[in-house]
């Protein structure tokens, strides 16, 4: 209290001050205001001695303060933004490097929030957007939604509250006027429209009609976007026929966009009803199959209804069907309200945008740490006008919101030119999406809606109030009479000025030190992935899928593929070729059960393996070397009905038989029966360059007869050179097998290795990026210092100091800078490098090179950016430093 | 009827009428004051009330009251003479402005 009396101006202290002590006591003695701790009381007293010394001030500045206080908020905030726009555009310079650094901050963040809306938040566009929902059948695993048709009628029946439809994925083969393409297409139940609410563009929509009898309805819809581009805006084509996958198909509708279906990120074309899956989506299965899931439930709430209503009737409906038709896993199902992607696909987008907002919010830090110390600077080279103001009676207040209106002039601005630079980054990676054939139709794009403007609104005025706080208080701090009777020279600002600059600058050293390491990390893992040898040789190896005829899928012992093949092998640079089901590195895994004799699993089940069906001339046809044994025979193979031998890889022959020779001992296939084994293959990568060794089955395609496979063809030639020569060759066996897709395994590859070289490109732009503010920054506190030494350092240099001393502890000074900001750098990015593993296999998060490489890069920026202040100094002249001005 | 503006201002009129009953303590002065909707701070309010004791309106002086079992220091003001005339005056000054705008209206409507 006695330090608060000193504080209060003499004039007030006894007529002013000490009255209103008396009254707080007696106000805290009668219970009036609660008597706080001994903190409060203390910061109660304060405020009365600055409320006395705000008097004092007011009292004898007069007129000029009074009138500056009677100003009305708004109007003087006002003001503020007039006199802060005025100042600005005096300094273009300055206001347009502050824009710029800070509008690459705001729009990387508000791109990867766009991202995030259009991948996370938004709805499905259609007019019933809020009442539609996602309904998952749950598993133990989490969720998944694929059910049978038989069961997905159940549900539909018995369901109340909503109205259910089922839809399934597949692409098409769409011929018109002997133009043939893939298309995504959503096959649908006859529900599926009205609950989505929609009404045709011209024709009309799938509905009941086309949903009674399988194979009965060869009807197709299609999307707006088909109809102007394929059709040319066509109104006749209503009634037309088109041929899907070979057979003819009438045209009854066009549906509007912007709505392309239910299927995700990948955009459907068109839309025929499911009761033509055979045709469409052609697997050998009947729809009355029960053990087949492959159909997604979307459905209406009736209006009133809530989710969990739903959920409860949904919830008896299971309960039912399990009592019905007891499974292994009971069925449990769940409504979720739809969003634009089905939970899988957000759940694996999700920690993509996680790790990237990490370094866009990073980056937007460093960028706002910088921009608070170049504020600091205009503070302090503005202390004199500040101190001249004050001493007239302007208000700490008043000053405070003119640095506030003038920071945040320049973050509604950079928030502007944020919008232009997300929109810029959107637009790039539209144009960096891996090709169709690849990845499918999927979308990229990322549309601006009022979720993400203000967004972009909240960030701008976040990164101003950030960067600006700091420096406007700094600025009502300066005492007025200290600085007007400071003398030139000594400038720079005092000790705590230069302190928290120097803390500014350590936090951008170590954002940038993480964003560095991260993507060092990165890059060296990904370029690890690129150059290990998944095992086999990966050029001169092409990938051809096919669109079989029904005819070929019809069960029977005659295969379709000995004809392809033998053709396909005898074509001119072909080596070797086979099918496959599932291409490797490609991801997705497939396993199936296995008993090895004289190996039980602990919870005394069956063994799951990991699997992959083959043809006998996939081990040629990739390269693959067998230790032991040789492939199956694929003629015998071919006549059997049930899987008879099959191929094991060589860490599953020393896990099982542990040095024993495997080849021709027995093993249960659990879904099949007694398979032998006939071979055993060198290890090489099934999903991913640098994994465990797991052990692998190899299993016939003979006579397990896949649907839908992949012909892998080793060729002696240039691959995409032998592409056109393999689609021919495979029209001209049978003119209703068309190849769908044909591609080099390197370009698969380098799709597949898109998203993690995205990133990579994307962790390298922002760290150089951080690096190069780093550098601004460093610059600006070093030249700072330099100037607030310059007294300092002509005395040494008198006392004999030479240039290279001064420069040498010039240098000292930026390195210590560095040298903090850097340790937390690579500690955060250490704490970080683990969980980097996911994203790309190869990650080595302890490798010293890299940890040397980005401090390096840390200490040589730091040396740049001291070298011309360093040079500065070590030119200062003694006597005109002395001199003193 | 004085042709000169009054000495005392609005706010100060306030208090001179609070005071004109009896003594009065700040807390409550103040507290009577937010009552007719002016809010000051404590210290502002009492340099108001050091200015009038300046000059002479008012006499103040601390008193030592028992409160709630703790003893409690409180400024209390009572009006000295020259407080009243100034009240007095200003009042009549008011009054006999309110009368002759009254004169003038009922003149200009008839």
């Amino acid at each position: 209290m006695r330090l608060c009396r000193r504080l209060t101006p003499d004039a007030l202290r006894v007529s002013a001050f000490d009255p209103a002590v008396a009254d707080l006591e007696r106000d805290w003695a009668t219970g009036r205001r609660r008597r706080p701790g001994s903190t409060g009381r203390a910061a109660a007293y304060l405020s009365l001695a600055l409320e006395c010394r705000r008097l004092d001030a007011q009292g004898r500045l007069g007129q000029m303060s009074a009138r500056v206080n009677r100003e009305s908020w708004p109007m003087s905030f006002a003001t503020d933004f007039r006199r802060a726009v005025r100042v600005l555009a005096h300094q273009p310079l300055f206001a347009a490097v502050a824009i710029l650094t800070l509008a690459l901050g705001i729009g990387a963040n508000v791109a990867v929030f766009s991202y995030f809306d259009t991948f996370l938040l938004t709805r499905l566009p259609v007019p019933n957007a809020e009442r539609i929902v996602r309904v998952y059948s749950m598993t133990p695993a989490g969720a998944t939604d694929i059910i049978s048709y038989p069961t997905f009628t159940e549900i539909q029946k018995e369901a109340s509250g909503l109205v259910l439809a089922a839809t399934a994925p597949t692409t098409v083969l769409l011929t018109d006027r002997d133009v043939t393409e893939n298309r995504e297409t959503e096959l649908v139940t006859g529900d599926y429209f009205r609950i989505m609410g929609l009404t045709p563009l011209i024709g009309r929509l799938l509905d009941a009609q086309d949903d009674v009898a399988e194979g009965a309805h060869p009807v197709v819809v299609m999307a707006e976007s088909l109809w102007r581009a394929r059709f040319g805006s066509d109104l006749g084509v209503i009634g037309r026929t088109i041929r899907l996958n070979g057979h003819p198909f009438t045209i009854v509708g066009v549906v509007p966009a912007p709505y392309r279906g239910t299927l995700g990120a990948s955009m459907a074309d068109l839309w025929a009803p499911v009761m033509m899956q055979q045709v469409l989506r052609p697997r050998g299965l009947t729809l009355d199959n029960r053990g087949w899931g492959w159909l997604s439930m979307v459905g209406a709430l009736a209006p009133g209804t809530r989710v969990n209503r739903a959920d409860g009737s949904l919830a008896l409906v299971a309960a039912d069907l399990n009592r019905r038709f007891p499974a292994k896993v009971p069925l449990k199902l769940m409504a979720q309200p739809a969003a634009l992607l089905p939970d899988r696909e957000r759940q694996a987008i999700a920690p993509y945008l996680r790790l990237v907002a990490v370094f866009t919010g990073l980056i937007l830090l460093a960028a706002s740490a910088n921009l608070a110390g170049v504020m600091q600077t205009r503070v302090i080279a503005r202390r004199r006008e500040t101190a001249i103001r004050q001493s007239l009676g302007a208000s700490r207040w008043r000053l405070v919101s003119e640095w506030l209106a003038e920071c945040l002039v320049l973050s509604v601005c950079a928030g502007l030119a944020g919008m232009i630079v997300a929109r810029g980054v959107v637009s790039t990676l539209i144009r960096l999406k891996p090709p169709a054939e690849v990845i499918g139709n999927v979308s990229f794009d990322a549309p601006f809606d009022w979720r993400v403007l203000a967004f972009a609104a909240v960030t701008a005025l976040m990164a101003g109030l950030l960067f600006g706080l700091g420096s406007a208080w700094r600025a009502a701090l300066v005492p007025p009479g200290a600085v007007l009777k400071e003398e030139v020279g000594t400038m720079a600002g005092g000790g705590r000025g230069a302190r928290w600059r120097r803390a500014l600058v350590t936090i951008q050293v170590a954002v940038s030190t993480v964003l560095l390491l991260v993507a060092a990390l990165l890059a060296s893992g990904l370029l690890r992935a690129q150059t290990l040898t998944p095992g086999f040789e990966t050029d001169h190896l092409a990938l051809v899928t096919f669109r079989l005829p029904p005819s070929a899928l019809a069960p029977g012992p005659q295969m379709f593929t000995p004809a392809l093949l033998s053709a396909i092998r005898k074509a001119p640079g072909v080596t070797a070729a086979d099918v496959t089901r599932s291409v490797p590195l490609e991801p997705g895994q497939d396993g199936e059960d296995f008993r090895i004799p004289g190996h039980v699993e602990r919870d005394g089940g069956a063994t799951g393996i990991d699997d992959a069906v083959v043809g006998a001339g996939y081990f040629d046809a990739l390269g693959l070397k067998f230790v032991r044994g040789q492939a199956w025979d694929p003629a015998t193979e071919g006549r059997r009905d049930k899987v008879g031998s099959i191929v094991i890889n060589e860490t599953m022959a020393k896990q099982f038989w542990d040095g024993r020779d495997p080849v021709g001992s027995t093993i249960e296939f659990v879904s099949n029966g007694p398979v032998t084994v006939t071979g055993v293959v060198r290890d090489t990568a099934y999903y991913e360059v640098g994994e465990a060794p797991m052990p692998f089955v190899f299993i016939p395609a003979e006579s397990l007869r896949p649907h839908g496979f992949t012909l892998v063809v080793r060729t002696a030639v240039d691959v995409n050179s032998m592409l056109a020569t393999l689609t021919r060759v495979a029209n001209q066996v049978d003119p209703a097998i068309v190849a769908a897709t044909a591609f080099s395994f390197t370009s698969m590859r380098s799709a597949y290795l898109a998203p993690q070289r995205l990133l990579v490109t994307g962790a390298a732009v922002f760290g150089v990026l951080a690096l190069l503010l780093t550098g601004l920054g460093l610059y600006g506190v070093v030249s700072a210092a330099v100037a607030q030494r310059t007294r300092e350092i002509g005395v040494r240099m008198a006392l004999g100091a030479c240039k290279s001393q001064v420069l040498a502890a010039v240098f000292k000074d930026a390195l210590a800078l560095v040298v903090v900001g850097t340790v937390l750098g690579l500690l955060a990015g250490y704490s970080m490098a683990g969980s980097l593993r996911t994203w790309i296999a190869g990650v080595d998060p302890l490798d010293p090179r890299l940890y040397g490489l980005v401090t390096g890069l840390l200490a040589l920026t730091a040396g740049v950016a001291a070298w011309t202040p360093a040079r500065r100094a070590a030119g200062i002249d003694p006597v005109t430093a002395l001199r003193g001005s | 009827m004085s042709k000169t503006l009054p000495a005392v201002t609005h706010l100060q009129v306030l208090v001179l009428e609070a005071v004109s009953e009896g003594d009065e303590v700040g807390r409550d002065l103040r507290d009577r004051l937010a009552g007719r909707g002016v809010r000051s701070s404590a210290p502002a309010f009492y340099q108001m009330m050091a200015r009038l004791e300046e000059a002479a309106f008012v006499e103040g002086w601390y008193e030592q009251r028992l409160v709630a079992g703790q003893n409690v220091k409180e400024r209390r003001y009572r009006i000295t003479r020259r407080g009243r005339r100034a009240l007095a005056e200003t009042r009549t000054f008011y009054l006999n402005r309110s009368f002759m705008l009254n004169a003038a209206k009922k003149r200009s409507h008839a």
